[in-house]
């Protein structure tokens, strides 16, 4: 037998418990007749002198003085004999003790005092000049320009007068208009929070569920009295434990269209133009951009327009794994709030399922197959789907890991849905590890640190990292920039030549790193991911995710980004979808299609509206793309209107009824309706490669096909429908989903959702 | 040793100091013979046996050896003889019984063992506490454990197993 299994075996021995019956009594009973009868009058005799013994010993105990020869006592064995030095100098060390905490108990009464002290001055005082005064000397308040766009305090308190009730779970008791703190703007719970006695800017803002997809904690008003004032809780610590007092309503504020993920609030002027190299990475706001005089259009900021091949026969996009718009509008749905439109990522919705693709072949890095079908919600139109299948790797071929586990420990994390959380699923992680793999463990709040050095998971190794992890504890203001430093710095350090060298960044997205700094570190990510250490960045709470920071990024494809809103989903990231998480197969996919203008009249690519590249960008090595883990699937799909079918679609300018500009459809012999080329890098390589496809054939029925493209396809009707892309196609939308779903759970899920968003 | 002495010296009647060694140790014999034989219900019955032996010949026995060994070393016979009478292949060859009984001088000498068992298991994360305390305190199978958690019963004995390593390693701190 191997040792380890005899270790084993002793060890199952043991956790199945002491002996709790008397065996010994069993064994007696059975061997009775053989034994002597019981002497009772040596049995008093003994136990008799037991107990004189033992109120000798305590007596003698008591008075500090030795006891004799133990040796002879048969109880004497189980007391300690304690000499006087030694009692007296452990009460000693109890009143020390005890000294010490009533020492630290006066302290803490200070500070109440302290703060209690504030509290009347400012309060005591008619209110306004008391409070901006005060305020203004510490420097804490800045009565700052408000420019347009912001909505005057009238109109805020116009609309909360008909605010929403109080969240749900408060008595109307215990929110009282006097004693509460309105909470407004993008947030998302809007309206009174209620809060046991005195509220900090942050907490507020917290207890109105944070800001929603498209708020910002970079500017917030707080209206008292009847004056405005604007702090940035984000980026300034003090600003964010600003005391709110009764009658306050705090607004936050809303990133405006113009604003560009991976460039900072001060950079770009309200309407100025956008540099042509930013064009194409917008966010879709909730509110529509200007147009401008001129034709040209802000790239990419709605879904892609229906196309005809004459004008633009070429579609490029940069492939996309990231899930979080699916598991952010599950928690916007569960949470009963709104849904905004521009929350929905519909290839983030598709993609965040398991479909039965199959395995590439044996050298390629993936797989791509292409199927067409008529489309369900225009039966006229054909479907085309686009579906990308990643190898899996198995736990034992994949290359020794290094990781950096960067965890933001800032304040904002205590809440238990944040560290506790990211606690546990790094856990997960850490569990499933193998002995050769490296784990270290830095955080950044405030300052930045080596929490843990790069540590084997070998021989009580992982032990060491449970440990480590289980000691963060939050407090402080978040400075993310120098800890992301630190991180690669020592990802680079340890780099492990064909293995999986990963940070691992942890946050509640509450991520500041100074607009100075913004483009240093996308800068920094995109880099170190050319020499093959990789970034996942891992969301975690309510509400903060959507900064601009994460965003900038993981839009450039350099990271996944993965938002854990429950141990479920902590599970689903750091077990099920392990290797994905960790394993990179490719880098920079970008995908070209072809469309051939003799049978496709119209197109238009469903998703992927923030991915779209310009096709030069296709062969163009530098510009970056998305990644593609170890099995990850990713899928796209086309609605194409084949030649021939009209009055489907209607057009953005009527045809010219004078003249006629209508171009003669071109004839070819090609049986092909499109070409789709598709480019991808080694994890460490620096030159693409190039695999080419062709569709044919003919559009099946819909409804003949298999139910893992009907699921996809209700997935994206789905989430047109919730973008108002699809009016009136509901039902199909349901039963599109209901009778694909099978057995899956995340599918059934999917189904409630479908449900409760109606 | 106090014990032994003891339990010489009322070799008239014996019972009570019998008793008390019996308690003192069954805990030790019953882990031991888990280990020879895996089944609890086979487990108990060699102790017993044991135990009716180690009564019987209590009087043979030299006071200077360790009784703890003394008493497994009967479990061993008496495991040998269930093995024979069930028609069992002994698991444990000589030297994988040596190594046990190095180890069990490592783990179970002390009676506190099981204090210290629940000491270390305090400190198991979360995910595998879980699992052990279903497994081991509620005596679920993995199967109904998998199900129970979610996952699948191939994790749920791997994470047992890796489970029972830190708990290992952690006896070993105490007492190594």
């Amino acid at each position: 037998m191997k040792k380890e299994e005899i270790d084993d075996r002793l060890m199952d021995a043991l956790l199945r418990g002491d002996c709790e019956e008397d065996l010994a009594e069993a064994a007696r009973k059975q061997s009775a007749p053989q034994l002597r009868t019981w002497n009772w009058r040596r049995s008093f005799m003994a136990v008799a002198a037991m107990l004189v013994v033992g109120v000798t010993v305590g007596f003698l105990t008591n008075h500090g003085q030795q006891t004799e020869n133990p040796g002879a006592l048969t109880t004497a064995d189980a007391m300690p004999s304690v000499s006087k030095e030694e009692m007296v100098q452990s009460a000693e060390r109890e009143l020390a003790r005890l000294d010490a905490e009533i020492a630290e108990q006066r302290e803490i009464v200070e500070e109440k005092r302290k703060v209690l002290d504030t509290i009347v001055r400012i309060t005591g005082r008619p209110y306004f000049e008391g409070t901006v005064n005060e305020a203004k000397k510490d420097g804490v308040v800045s009565e700052g320009p408000v420019g347009g766009g912001y909505r005057s305090g009238g109109d805020v308190q116009e609309e909360l007068k008909s605010a929403s009730s109080p969240p749900a779970g408060t008595s109307q008791a215990a929110v009282d208009r006097k004693s509460g703190v309105t909470v407004a703007g993008s947030v998302n719970r809007p309206g009174l929070v209620a809060g046991s006695g005195e509220l900090t800017l942050a907490e507020a803002i917290d207890l109105g569920g944070g800001p929603s997809t498209f708020g910002t904690t970079k500017r917030v008003t707080i209206y008292r009295e009847g004056k405005k004032y604007q702090l940035s809780p984000l980026t300034n610590s003090a600003h964010a434990q600003e005391k709110l007092y009764p009658g306050d309503v705090v607004e936050v504020d809303q990133v405006k269209a113009w604003e560009v993920s991976g460039d900072g609030f001060a950079d770009v002027k309200r309407g100025a133009k956008l540099r042509p190299e930013l064009q194409g990475r917008f966010r879709p706001s909730a509110v529509e951009p200007k147009k401008n005089a001129s034709s040209e259009k802000y790239g990419q900021l709605v879904d892609q327009p229906w196309k005809s091949p004459l004008q633009e026969a070429l579609s490029t996009f940069s492939v996309d794994v990231d899930t979080a718009s699916y598991t952010n509008l599950r928690r916007l749905i569960k949470d009963g709030s709104p849904v905004p439109v521009d929350a929905v990522r519909v290839e983030e919705l598709v993609n965040y399922f398991d479909y039965d693709y199959a395995q590439p072949a044996k050298e390629e890095a993936f797989g791509v197959g292409l199927a067409m079908a008529t489309c369900p919600w225009e039966e006229r139109h054909n479907l085309v789907r686009v579906a990308l299948q990643g190898k899996d790797v198995n736990a034992g071929e994949r290359g020794d890991a290094n990781l950096v586990f960067l965890v933001d420990v800032s304040g904002s994390m205590q809440d238990s849905d944040k560290l506790p959380l990211l606690v546990e699923s790094l856990g997960l992680l850490v569990e499933e590890l193998q002995e050769n793999d490296r784990v270290s463990l830095v955080v950044y709040a405030g300052s930045e640190g080596v929490v843990l050095e790069p540590t084997r998971m070998g021989q009580g190794g992982r032990e060491k990292v449970f440990q480590a992890l289980k000691k963060l504890s939050a407090g402080g203001s978040t400075n993310g920039g120098a800890g992301i430093k630190l991180a690669y710095r020592l990802a680079k350090e340890n780099f492990v030549k064909g293995g999986v060298n990963r940070v691992i960044l942890a946050t509640d997205g509450d991520f500041n790193v100074g607009t100075t700094n913004r483009d240093e570190l996308v800068e920094l990510v995109k880099t170190q991911a050319k020499d093959g250490v990789f970034l996942s960045v891992c969301g975690f709470g309510r509400g903060n995710l959507n900064d601009a920071m994460l965003e900038a990024i993981t839009n450039d494809g350099n990271g996944v980004y993965y938002y854990i809103d429950s141990r479920a989903e902590g599970r689903r990231v750091f077990l099920e979808k392990l290797m994905g998480t960790l394993v990179t197969i490719a880098k920079d996919v970008k995908i070209q299609v072809e469309f051939n203008p003799a049978k496709v009249a119209q197109y238009r690519l469903l998703g992927y509206a923030n991915r779209v590249l310009k096709k030069e960008d296709f062969n163009n090595d530098k510009v970056d793309a998305g990644d593609i883990g170890s099995g990850h699937q990713v899928t796209a799909f086309y609605e194409i209107v084949p030649t021939g079918v009209t009055g489907t679609v209607r057009p953005e300018v009527d045809a010219l009824k004078y003249q006629n500009e209508a171009p003669a459809i071109p004839q070819n012999d090609s049986p092909d309706w499109m070409t789709v080329k598709l480019r991808h890098k080694k994890p460490d390589g620096q030159v693409s490669e190039l695999q080419e496809f062709t569709l044919r054939g003919e559009a099946k029925p819909w409804r003949e096909m298999e139910s893992d493209y009907r699921f996809a396809a209700g997935v994206v009707a789905w989430g047109m429908t919730l973008r108002d892309a699809l009016p009136g196609k509901g039902e199909l939308v349901d039963s599109l989903v209901r009778d694909s779903v099978g057995k899956d759970e995340t599918r059934k899920e999917l189904l409630e959702l479908v449900k409760a968003a109606k | 040793m106090s014990s032994i002495v003891a339990m010489k010296e009322e070799r008239g009647t014996g019972q009570p100091a019998f008793g008390q060694v019996a308690r003192e140790h069954q805990g030790m014999m019953l882990v031991y013979a888990r280990t020879l034989l895996g089944d609890e219900t086979r487990a108990r019955e060699v102790v017993q046996e044991a135990l009716v032996s180690a009564w019987k010949g209590m009087e043979r026995f030299d006071v200077t050896r360790d009784v703890g060994a003394w008493l497994r070393g009967i479990v061993r016979n008496k495991w040998k003889d269930v093995c024979r009478r069930d028609g069992r292949k002994l698991e444990f060859g000589d030297e994988d019984l040596e190594y046990l009984e190095s180890r069990m001088a490592v783990f179970v000498a002390r009676p506190a063992v099981f204090d210290d068992l629940a000491d270390c298991r305090e400190k198991l994360p979360e995910e595998m506490g879980e699992v052990v305390q279903l497994s081991y305190d509620d005596g679920m199978k993995s199967e109904a454990v998998a199900e129970k958690l979610g996952i699948a019963a191939a994790t749920v004995r791997k994470r047992l197993e890796r489970a029972r390593g830190l708990l290992r390693d952690c006896l070993e701190g105490i007492r190594g």
